[in-house]
Order: C-alpha cells, then structure tokens, then sequence
C-alpha cells in the first residue's frame, strides 16, 4: 500500500450522485439503455468523484459507489440465482406482514424506491462484485484506493427470504455458506488488483442488538420476526472472520452504523457499541469504522488492537462540522487509540441510497474538507 | 359492501389488533384517499403522456381520541379523526415543474381529499424520488 499519512481521510463510501447519473440508473434499470451508455456516464461520474477528493485532500481514496443503485442490491446484478425484488413484491410473499409494514413506516422511504437482492436459486458470481470498479479508479489515480462490499451477514440476512429462497437454500446458514464463497472470491480478486482497503459494510448488526431481535429494517425484513440475537452475532463473527482470511495482509475495515436512511434522526437506531465490544474484540478485522459524531453512538471505546475509523461528521445535517470541533473529537479519541491507529471519516456514506442521498454534494465536500482541515492541523503538531 | 357491480368486505369500523383480519372502515377511509392521489397523478400522467414509471402514497390517520372512539366513560376528546398525513412519491423522467404543475391540479380536482380538508387537518406533500 502506498503511504498513507497520520490520520488517514477517507470517506465510508457513497457519494451523491448527479441527477444525470440518476437518470442514466434510472434508464438502465427500465432497460431503455446498455451497459456501454450506462458506463459512459458512471465513468464520467466516477473521475468527478475522484478529481473532488483528490482536490479536498482525501488520502485513501474510492469511487464514491457511483455505479452502484444502493450499498448492497447492486449485487442482484453480478450475481446469478439472485433478483431484485421490490418491496411491494415481498409484501405479498413475507408471512408477517403487520411486522414488515412497520419496517415500512420506519423507512421514511417510498416503498418502490428500495429493491432487496433476494436469493431465488443457487448463488454464483456471474461478474465480478467490485473489481471493475477497482480497475477504473486505479487506472484514474496514483492515491490508496479503498472498495467497499456489503459483508458477508448483511448479505446472507438480507437475501434469504424463506418464501423465495428455501427451494434452492434450506436454511440461511446454509446460503451463508455460499455467500463466504462468493466473497472470498471476491476478495482474492481484489487482492490481485492490488485493493490497498477493502471496508465490509455490516449495518445490520446494530440492529441485532438495538432492537433484542425485532429488526426495523427491509435488510432483515425476511427474518422480521424474533431472532436469537446471541445466536445472529455467533453466525456474523464466523461469516465475517471468514471472509476477511481471503485478503490476506491487506488492510481491512468494518463498517457498522446505525441507519443512514433518513434525516429524521429519531427513525436510526441510537445505543453506543458496548453490547457489540465483545463481538468486535473477536474479529480479525484491522479497523474498525464507526460512527461517532452523534450522541446516539454513545461514548468512545476502546478496540484492543485495531484501528479506528472514526466518524467525525454526520452525513445527515446541513450544518458542518468546524474544524475544532472535529480535532476535539480526534483529541478525545487519542486517550484511547495510538495516532498510526487512527483513521478519518463521516459516520457513513453521504448517499447510502443513491435515489435518497442524505446531503448534497456540496455540503458532503465541505464536510470532508473539514476533516482534511483538522487532520493536517493536528499532523503538524503531533 | 356493494359498489356499482363489485363486492367488497369491511371489517370493523376501525381495529387496534395488528392481526385483525380485515380491512377496517378507518382504514378503507384513509387508503381511498392515498388511492385517490396516487390514481389522480397516474391518470392525468397518462393523459398526457408523460413519463411516470411509480406513484405511492403514505397515508397516516390520528385520531382525537381513540378513547372517546371506544367508548370509555370520561374520556375527554371526541372520536373524529384530527389529523391525516399524505406524502405522495413519484419516479419519473419529467422535470419537476412538469410534476409539481401536474400535482397542483390532482390537488384541485380530488374529491374525497377537498372534502376531508374542510373536516379536519390534512398534511399533503409531494416528492419526486427517482
């Protein structure tokens, strides 16, 4: 990996796309153009995201998840046996449709805006997940390139829908198992083309733990009734430890949040990591990326060996964070993390949902420019 | 119930219990209303051949109170509905102006929504979400 400096910047992945590139998603989606005019405009969209954040100073670098519709169902279109159902569609087929509604209402999104990845028959990669994307950015830039993947739990949690899927998969443990494979795949591939980060997203955990198993969210809406949450975090730790393996000395990150779907504050989960620590201790990841920059994420704790991706701004307001602010949080942080393990970030993404960004592009710069701000300030001083 | 030559079942006039079985009167009232907008965009946008690829409503009822509506001796409200929230969502390929324009006359020409706006307090928006 190149060098990276002290207090890496990075972003958690997602940036807002343009309202070009929404249409170009749009019309992809409905069939009205090809993956050559689709490309087009991604690629276009991509080196825009690219140039701002080489410009704003960000060190570790990705392709703000531009030609991706969300953060995880874009893998219904490299994968076969999987579909893209919307959630219009699960409704008729989930048996606890009172519970699902609920999910709905917690959204605070329309409901055909969102498509889950639903595993209608044996999984297998017909394309490559994310080392397309991986080419591009390093043929574009001399930076560390960081990809994000949704993990391995995420995945299994979010594509095993008994009703669809119980033909080809009995049991969700029994996808998991297909969905390590596929990832390890990945991940291995991503290794060859010299990845120098590759961030697992694994959101769904704080669900487990928020909500003592009664999940809020479409990602779990196949398993909306009451799970075991020991169980679930037992099954997440191995899937992850897992994949993880196949990347062998690269670096590594999890990325685990609270929602990032709204900018009602009160509709996202709120709790501080204690429950997940002991979880987190267990995971051979080597960052940790976790939001911090709300109060809903509790007190700072400290990972015994790993490094932090700290979350210093929130993705969801208007407001941005001042540059002192940000270095009183890194200060805090620094009573508990050496300085070479700590990295910088917004709490999320800034468009987890590319049809639902969080903020405008302008604001997301500034925000990240902030950070860049406080982290040099600090790099001079330390 | 019958309306022209189609049969349909209502439950009860309305239903805390998740898992009542059938759709209460509440509810028909509120979901006709979300159909009412939904159906309006659809309609004119087909009209006018424009391109609307998804309408959806979400409609939420409150009541005064649920008490009064029940029957409980004392309670202090009255059983009417005092609020009823609409947000109205479309996908389309058409500027906003288009839509909002489009929007404008739905909102003028809805008979149940006009009527239910002189009753009580009805909150209606309108979003453009691709």
């Amino acid at each position: 990996m190149s060098t990276l400096p002290l207090f890496p910047v990075s972003t958690v992945g997602s940036w807002p796309r343009s309202q070009e590139l929404l249409r170009a998603q749009r019309e992809k989606r409905l069939g009205r153009i090809g993956d050559q005019e689709f490309d087009r405009v991604a690629d276009a969209a991509v080196l825009d995201v690219l140039r701002l954040q080489e410009e704003i100073g960000v060190d570790l670098v990705n392709d703000g998840e531009q030609r991706r519709d969300n953060f995880y169902s874009f893998i219904a279109g490299k994968l076969s046996g999987v579909r893209l159902m919307t959630l219009a569609e699960m409704l008729e087929i989930i048996e606890d449709k009172a519970a699902f509604e609920r999910i709905l209402q917690t959204l605070d999104v329309p409901a055909y805006s969102i498509s889950n990845p639903t595993c209608v028959g044996p999984i297998a990669r017909r394309q490559p997940l994310a080392v397309d994307e991986l080419r591009f950015v390093k043929r574009h830039t001399a930076k560390p390139v960081k990809v994000t993947l949704p993990g391995p739990y995420l995945m299994t949690r979010a594509m095993f829908v008994k009703e669809a899927t119980q033909e080809a998969y009995r049991t969700k443990e029994d996808l998991a198992e297909d969905v390590a494979r596929v990832l390890e795949e990945e991940i291995r591939d991503l290794v060859a083309e010299g990845v120098d980060f590759i961030q697992l997203d694994e959101p769904v955990l704080t669900e487990l733990v928020f909500t003592q198993g009664r999940t809020r969210t479409f990602m779990c809406a196949a398993l909306a009734s009451t799970q075991d949450p020991t169980e679930e975090l037992e099954l997440a730790v191995t899937l992850i430890n897992r994949v993880l393996a196949a990347a062998g000395d690269v670096r590594t990150g999890l990325h685990v949040c609270r929602g990032n779907w709204s900018r009602d504050e009160t509709t996202l989960l709120s709790g501080g990591y204690q429950p997940l620590k002991a979880i987190f201790d267990r995971l051979t990841v080597r960052q940790l990326v976790l939001e911090y920059a709300t109060e809903r994420a509790g007190g700072l704790l400290a990972f015994e060996g790993k490094e932090l991706g700290l979350g210093v701004v929130n993705p969801r307001t208007d407001r941005v964070e001042s540059e002192v602010e940000i270095r009183e949080s890194i200060e805090q942080a620094l009573r508990l993390y050496p300085a070479h393990r700590l990295f910088l970030n917004p709490d999320c993404g800034f468009a987890t949902f590319s049809n639902r960004p969080v903020n405008a592009s302008s604001v997301a710069t500034a925000k990240v420019r902030a950070i860049v701000g406080a982290a040099r300030t600090l790099r001079g001083g330390a | 119930m019958v309306a022209r030559k189609n049969l349909f079942e209502v439950g009860a006039p309305f239903d805390f219990d998740e898992e009542a079985d059938h759709v209460t009167a509440l509810e028909y009232c509120l979901g006709a209303l979300g159909a009412e907008l939904v159906g309006g965009v659809k309609r004119r946008a087909e009209s006018r051949r424009m391109d609307v690829e998804h309408v959806e409503a979400v409609v939420h009822g409150e009541l005064n109170d649920s008490l009064a509506a029940i029957g409980v001796v004392g309670a202090k409200g009255h059983p009417g509905i005092e609020r009823i929230s609409v947000s109205v969502y479309v996908s389309s390929g058409e500027t906003e102006a288009e839509l909002e324009r489009l929007w404008r006359e739905v909102l003028e020409t809805s008979p149940l929504l006009r009527t239910l706006q002189v009753a009580t307090r009805v909150e209606v928006t309108f979003q453009v979400a691709l």
